[in-house]
């Protein structure tokens, strides 16, 4: 090859890596490398999602395929979005449930040792007919 | 010497330029779009570069996203610094331009990339063999479908079956022709498109997976030394920059890895409470027993950081490249075990493969008696 031509591509590729350093996001394909870089401080809380279903069945994202985590991170950005409601119409809860109401419950815990989880329910749905 | 010091000015100008444009017109549309209020363009501008903003938002103060704002004028001075400097070095000293092309201008033999061809390859399959089989799970999860840049470029919406089977045979077919050596710079970039296409559909789903990330940069090389091969007639003396280019990103994504954090942190992610936090916050099983030891969640940190900082030295010194990769094993698999990210089969240990002699190995333990390698003026590597 070239020189000039391969000079362009090491260039090229060495800049791919460092823009979404600069701008701190990922250009898929090309990442950012933030990830567990922010400080956690002792006030910052864990966050688990459960969507119960008539209040007692709890709702596994598995059997319809989708991964535990991804469920944990559409359920928690659509919580800070204030989307939460949208969030449990997009389930597709009716493929292996029969129940007459769905609720999303935020389930934290504060990081310090010795506390205790608190829950609350964030939104209800009835249930729907596909 | 006007030109070199036109050289020096200009982009010190545009930094200039760029700090005065980020302070009046940038900055008051941070906290515009931090108050739901900016312009059409920035909010544009935010859901194609940084869409996880509207849920961050909920999250964390204006001053974190100051701060985030301004971190970009500090990197993009700073990279423009280090730009510059090594450009002027690079002209100016000619020992200097004499190490960098000679790094490039290395050769390597038939042995290594077909060693390194097949690994490659084979452990891309390997890993990625069940695109197709999570299909299913993506169409139940098709309302929640937000596609990434790449895709929104070219327009891709929800993928159908069909076309997600015809993707996925190509990846398969293709990386088995690579690997067999059939059309091989054609198959391996026929291979990375159409992986790229499939993976980023499974990124499409607000949920970024970067385990691939190192490994991505080796694929799209890795054409450019297949077609390096394709243009020698000597097996010994194939040109190596794409190889050579690899070894430098490896080590540069840990550095980067590890400026990240002293820049986003400083010196707090080195204390004991943000990793036992941390530890925490992955609830994993061992990770919570080892956040209870003050000791040993003082010195991971701390191990953790010297060996991203300090990987690019292999750039440097070879004899440091063995330590390393056990270093970065032991650093993966420690990740995997306290914090439940990745796996044993991380793609990030994979891409060490780019670090051994594969010619070294195969000529003393593996198929000494089979291949004659003691050619004289034979490439080192």
């Amino acid at each position: 090859m070239p020189k000039k031509a391969r000079n362009i591509i090491i260039i090229t590729f060495l800049s791919l890596l460092i823009v979404p350093f600069i701008l701190q996001t990922d250009l898929y394909p090309f990442m950012r490398f933030g990830m567990f870089s922010e400080p956690i401080k002792e006030e910052f809380q864990t966050e688990r999602y459960v969507v119960l279903l008539d209040k007692k069945e709890s709702y596994n994202p598995l059997l319809d395929g989708i991964d535990q985590n991804v469920f944990l991170y559409l359920a928690r950005n659509h919580y800070y979005r204030n989307e939460s409601e949208l969030f449990l119409n997009k389930l597709p809860l009716e493929l292996h449930y029969q129940y007459d109401s769905a609720s999303l419950v935020r389930i934290t815990k504060p990081l310090s040792k010795g506390s205790v989880e608190d829950s609350s329910i964030v939104v209800s749905i009835p249930y729907r007919k596909k | 010497m006007k030109k070199n010091i036109l050289y020096l000015i200009a982009p010190a100008l545009a930094v200039l330029l760029m700090c005065v444009g980020y302070y009046f017109i940038i900055r008051p549309e941070v906290i515009a779009a931090y108050q739901n209020s900016s312009s059409d363009w920035f909010n544009s501008l935010i859901e194609n570069l940084y869409p996880r903003f509207h849920t961050e938002k909920h999250r964390f103060p204006l001053d974190f996203f100051l701060s985030k704002t301004d971190q970009i004028i500090i990197r993009t001075a700073g990279v423009t610094t280090l730009i510059l400097s090594l450009s002027f070095f690079y002209r100016h000293k000619q020992s200097f331009q004499k190490k960098i092309t000679s790094y490039f201008d290395v050769t390597t033999t038939l042995v290594n990339v077909s060693v390194l061809r097949v690994i490659l390859y084979s452990y891309l399959i390997y890993t990625s063999w069940d695109l197709y089989l999570e299909y299913e799970q993506l169409r139940n999860m098709e309302l929640f479908y937000k596609p990434i840049l790449l895709l929104k470029i070219f327009h891709f919406g929800f993928p159908d079956e069909t076309f997600f089977l015809i993707l996925f045979s190509m990846f398969i077919v293709s990386a088995v022709l690579t690997i067999f050596n059939i059309k091989a710079t054609l198959s391996s970039l026929v291979c990375i498109l159409t992986f790229l296409l499939l993976y980023g559909f499974h990124m499409s789903f607000e949920k970024m997976d970067h385990g691939f990330a190192t490994l991505n940069y080796c694929l799209l090389l890795f054409p450019f030394m297949l077609y390096e091969k394709k243009k020698t007639t000597d097996p010994f003396n194939i040109q190596a920059w794409p190889i050579q280019l690899i070894r430098i990103i490896i080590p540069l994504c840990y550095f980067i890895s590890g400026c990240e954090k002293l820049l986003n942190s400083g010196s707090w992610w080195l204390k004991a409470e943000n990793f036992r936090a941390f530890l925490y916050l992955h609830d994993a099983p061992l990770g919570k027993t080892v956040a209870e030891s003050d000791f040993i969640c003082t010195i991971l940190p701390i191990g953790a950081l010297v060996f991203q900082l300090g990987f690019i030295s292999v750039l440097f010194s070879k004899k440091l490249i063995p330590y390393f990769i056990i270093a970065g094993i032991i650093f993966h698999t420690g990740n995997w075990l306290l914090f439940d990210i990745g796996s044993y089969a991380n793609p990030w240990m994979a891409v060490y493969i780019f670090f051994i002699d594969w010619n070294f190995l195969a000529k003393n333990f593996i198929f000494n008696k089979l291949i004659q390698f003691n050619r004289p003026g034979m490439p080192a590597q």
